[in-house]
């Protein structure tokens, strides 16, 4: 198997796969990062978009030999963590997420969005997230929170505010 | 005023049980030894009793078991016996426990209890009665501690405990001195109180009640959150797909080229597993694999011989004329004044959340470990344990998050066959359903015909019938259990029916004279179960959509048809204010209407009212305006959450969803052909209204909504076009 060679959220990697692997299982079986969910395998619900180059993709359907030498930014890229992207912030402020398994694929299609069309019309957000499927119904958060980013509420870096920590597994 | 207001008037609160550490630890246990143990008493029955009513009083003793640790550094560990699916009730009960114990919600680290069999069928998330059955619990336990807390104080600074207060995790003197909760926490645990608890009044609430986010919106937002799938505990489990039948109830006959997929690159194991067939947990073929991705090339290339299955030869039509034959009929005769009698069908729907059945389990030779997120698990304790020939004891589930549920994780499909596989392939393994078995095999809201007629007499709706006949909705879950205290094993005698006319589905808030609801079920091999607001769903909808039909055969206004109908000022109140803040009757182009639908369940009230525009390809949501009744909220912001959830939800089962059955397979495999509310359908202007409290303690929200609003959905689109709506999904059948 070649060994194929590109970032991930900024982070050099190396792997060992067969070029048609799909990107989704080299990023979370082989490389160990679960940022990005699988949620169809197909390219029909988003669950799993990441940004390659610039674009928005569907991880589950790229395969890992096309993004050699490329850039992957996955939701955990967007941000240190502590001092959010504004649409990471816009997010957390409209309390957009529910069970939040798709939210990774909305906010990485949002920032694309965003990118490339900084003041999206309803239109324009109902085309660019149409690929976004959630169960939840969190759709009109989202569409808040796409034009709370385009009309500059949030800048970038901001703080967290104080809640409580969520431990995943009882010890 | 909640049973535990009632009680602490007359008798003491319930004896907090001390575990022994050097910090206070409490769970709030009944000590049953103890002769003035409070057990929650049975209060008298409401005129309308809600099932999850008897959850929570049958639970009663189970619920006040919470484990709360006053750590040294001032944090506070809570594990809830629940599970957070996407309805935030993590956040609305650490809210409530933070606030009661006078604690900032920052200091709050928040677990999910795992499988703990001590717990009974308490343990049980679901019913939309997680926020409702634990308010009291946090009131009192949080009491309690506040009551140790100034003991302990007052024994250091040998003040009387009744000088001191207690305020964001501090005990504070007159004076202005402060001692930690962490500091206190060793004597507290031994301290005997000299000050008896005493419950929060609602307006000594500061968190309670306070807009805010769900306390892992950041970690979701930033890609920390971690879901089954992402554990890091048990870094060997390899990546396992099942393949399971295509036709309902086939087992394995033969695996016809193992050692052909067993060289292909990647692929480690091929184990058959027999499931769990009598609680129609499938069996199938697992393909263990280095990653999903060649699991699922190797899935595809593996052939697999099936035995027939028990439906082979049910197609759609015989479903339908199998339950038209058990559908009792309506009964009331034509009055001359006015009828309507009308005929509806509601296909298959999945759950399909966003995140299929996942599980992972490591089966050793005395213990089997799982981490999985079944929503009553200690159900799935006993059975992994029976199946599976070890002791309950033997059998540790690990709660984490799931992405979605919407009832899916009722059963415990994932945990169990991951358990299963281990067991057989002898390794830890990760088992996640691709999305086309989730779909085909995954269970289901089960489909269902109906019957409803109303007659007039005097220019009054003198009787309202709904006959209901659908493909039996599997119980055997847990629930049953926690009526009967038995397992329930063979097609949930009784307690369907009892499920039936105790839930939304047996009530309807309106004076129509006289009524008559029923459900007839008949047995068939697609696995179903308890899906949101589970009968009520189909029920209450159409309930909804005969009412908007009266109101125009009688020539009245819909909006002003239930208000007079409605049967109490609490029921109109929730309805105008869905009318006002969404305009009623305001001016819409041809093809564009305003559509209402109502709903109470869970001692909560909802009003939808929705805009359709159904002058595109297929219909739109372009307004959506909701008020609620949730009897007293800890969360605005996550109730809002819920009720637009069930907009969207409601949206696609009547315009969108469907499942079909053909010749014992389910047709539909991926988001091409099992359709659901996009971002194209969801209305650009959505509001929530919410009621002040109008009771002491909440109702539940979770999934009160969806009835009320697949009505709005519907009625709209039939004010807009003038059809009746009658067959779902409209999309596919015009009416």
């Amino acid at each position: 198997m070649p060994t194929i060679n590109f970032t991930v959220d900024g982070k050099p990697v190396s792997v060992n796969a067969d070029n048609n692997e799909e990107l989704l299982w080299v990023l979370r079986d082989r490389l160990g990062i679960n940022s990005v969910k699988y949620g169809c395998g197909v390219g029909l619900d988003g669950v799993c978009t990441a940004i390659v180059n610039g674009q928005a993709v569907r991880t589950c359907i790229t395969p890992v030999g096309s993004v050699a030498g490329g850039h992957v930014t996955t939701v955990a890229g967007l941000s240190d963590g502590e001092h959010l992207h504004p649409v990471q912030q816009a997010w957390v402020d409209n309390d957009v997420a529910q069970c939040g398994y798709c939210q990774a694929g909305q906010i990485m299609s949002a920032v694309a969005l965003l990118n490339k069309n900084p003041h999206p019309t309803d239109d324009d957000i109902d085309k660019a997230m149409a690929g976004n499927l959630c169960r939840c119904g969190t759709y009109f958060r989202i569409r808040t929170a796409i034009k709370q980013v385009a009309a500059g509420k949030y800048a970038p870096g901001g703080e967290a505010k104080p809640t409580a920590k969520t431990v995943y597994y009882a010890k | 005023m909640s049973i535990a207001d009632k009680v602490i008037g007359r008798r003491r609160l319930l004896k907090a049980f001390l575990i022994a550490g050097p910090t206070l630890v409490v769970a709030g246990r009944l000590d049953l030894k103890s002769a003035d143990a409070y057990i929650p008493g049975t209060p008298i029955l409401p005129e309308h009793q809600d099932f999850t009513d008897i959850f929570i009083q049958l639970d009663g003793p189970f619920l006040y078991d919470l484990k709360v640790e006053m750590k040294p550094d001032n944090r506070v560990y809570f594990e809830v016996p629940r599970m957070d699916v996407g309805q935030g009730v993590m956040t609305t009960i650490a809210t409530m426990m933070a606030d009661n114990l006078d604690v900032p919600l920052e200091n709050m680290d928040v677990a999910q209890s795992k499988a703990e069999p001590k717990r009974a069928d308490a343990q049980l998330t679901g019913g939309s009665h997680s926020t409702r059955s634990l308010w009291d619990p946090c009131r009192v336990i949080g009491a309690q501690i506040r009551s140790r807390m100034t003991s302990a104080a007052a024994l250091q600074w040998k003040l009387p405990a009744a000088m001191l207060r207690t305020q964001d995790g501090y005990v504070i003197a007159p004076d202005g001195r402060k001692l930690s909760y962490g500091s206190l926490s060793a004597v507290a645990a031994t301290v005997t109180p000299t000050e008896a608890p005493r419950l929060k009044k609602p307006e000594e609430y500061k968190l309670i009640g306070q807009p805010r986010p769900r306390i892992n919106a950041r970690d979701i937002a930033t890609g920390r959150a971690t879901y089954c799938m992402d554990l890091t505990e048990v870094p060997d489990a390899v990546p396992t797909i099942p393949l399971l039948w295509e036709r309902h109830g086939a087992t394995v006959k033969s695996i016809d080229n193992v050692a052909e997929v067993m060289a292909m690159p990647g692929v480690i194991a091929i184990t058959p597993f027999p499931g769990m067939p009598e609680m129609f947990i499938p069996g199938g073929v697992a393909i263990s694999a280095e990653t999903f991705g060649i699991a699922k090339r190797a899935k595809n290339a593996l052939k697999v011989t099936w035995t027939a299955g028990p439906m082979d030869g049910m197609s759609d039509p015989q479903i339908d004329e199998l339950l038209g034959k058990i559908q009792e009929n309506c009964v009331a005769p034509d009055t001359g004044e006015g009828m309507i009698d009308a005929s509806f069908r509601w296909p298959y729907v999945s759950h399909a959340p966003m995140e299929t059945n996942t599980a992972v389990a490591r089966v050793t030779a005395d213990k089997v470990e799982i981490w999985s997120g079944p929503q009553i698990p200690n159900t799935a304790v006993r059975n992994i344990a029976k199946a599976l020939n070890y002791g309950e004891n033997q059998v540790v589930i690990h709660i984490g998050p799931r992405g979605g549920a919407f009832g899916r994780s009722l059963f415990h499909d994932a945990p169990f066959q991951a358990a299963q596989i281990s067991k057989l392939a002898g390794r830890p393994i990760k088992l996640m359903w691709m999305r086309e078995e989730d779909l085909k095999v995954g269970r289901t809201r089960p489909t269902s015909v109906h019957h409803l007629r109303a007659t007039i007499k005097g220019g009054q709706v003198a009787t309202f019938e709904h006959r209901m006949a659908c493909a039996e909705m599997d119980l055997r879950h847990g629930l049953g259990d926690i009526v009967s205290h038995q397992l329930v094993s063979h097609n949930n005698p009784g307690v369907d029916d009892y499920f039936f006319n105790q839930s939304g589905s047996g009530n309807l808030p309106y004076n129509v004279g006289w009524r008559s609801i029923s459900l007839q079920q008949h047995l068939l091999a697609v696995p179903s179960g308890p899906w949101r607001v589970v009968y009520a769903g189909q029920v209450c909808t159409l309930n909804e959509i005969l009412i908007d039909e009266l109101a125009r055969m009688l020539g009245k206004d819909e909006y002003a048809f239930r208000r007079e109908l409605l049967v109490s000022d609490k029921h109109r109140r929730v309805l105008d204010l869905a009318a006002h803040e969404g305009q009623w009757g305001r001016p819409l182009p041809k093809g564009v209407a305003q559509g209402l639908g109502f709903h109470e369940e869970y001692h909560s009230l909802a009003a939808y009212l929705m805009e359709v525009d159904t002058r595109g390809p297929e219909p739109r949501m372009t307004k959506c305006t909701i008020a609620v009744d949730p009897g007293f909220t800890v969360n605005p912001q996550g109730t809002a959450s819920g009720m637009y959830s069930c907009a969207h939800d409601g949206f696609a089962a009547v315009f969108k969803a469907a499942m079909h059955i053909d010749k014992g397979t389910t047709r539909e495999s991926n988001w091409n052909d099992y359709k659901w509310t996009r971002m194209y359908d969801s209305a650009p202007d959505m509001s929530c209204h919410i009621v002040p409290n109008t009771q002491a303690e909440p109702g539940g929200i979770g999934e009160l909504g969806f009835p009320a609003a697949a009505a709005a959905a519907a009625n709209a689109w039939a004010r807009a076009t003038g059809k009746k709506p009658r067959n779902f999904p409209i999309n596919e059948y015009g009416a």
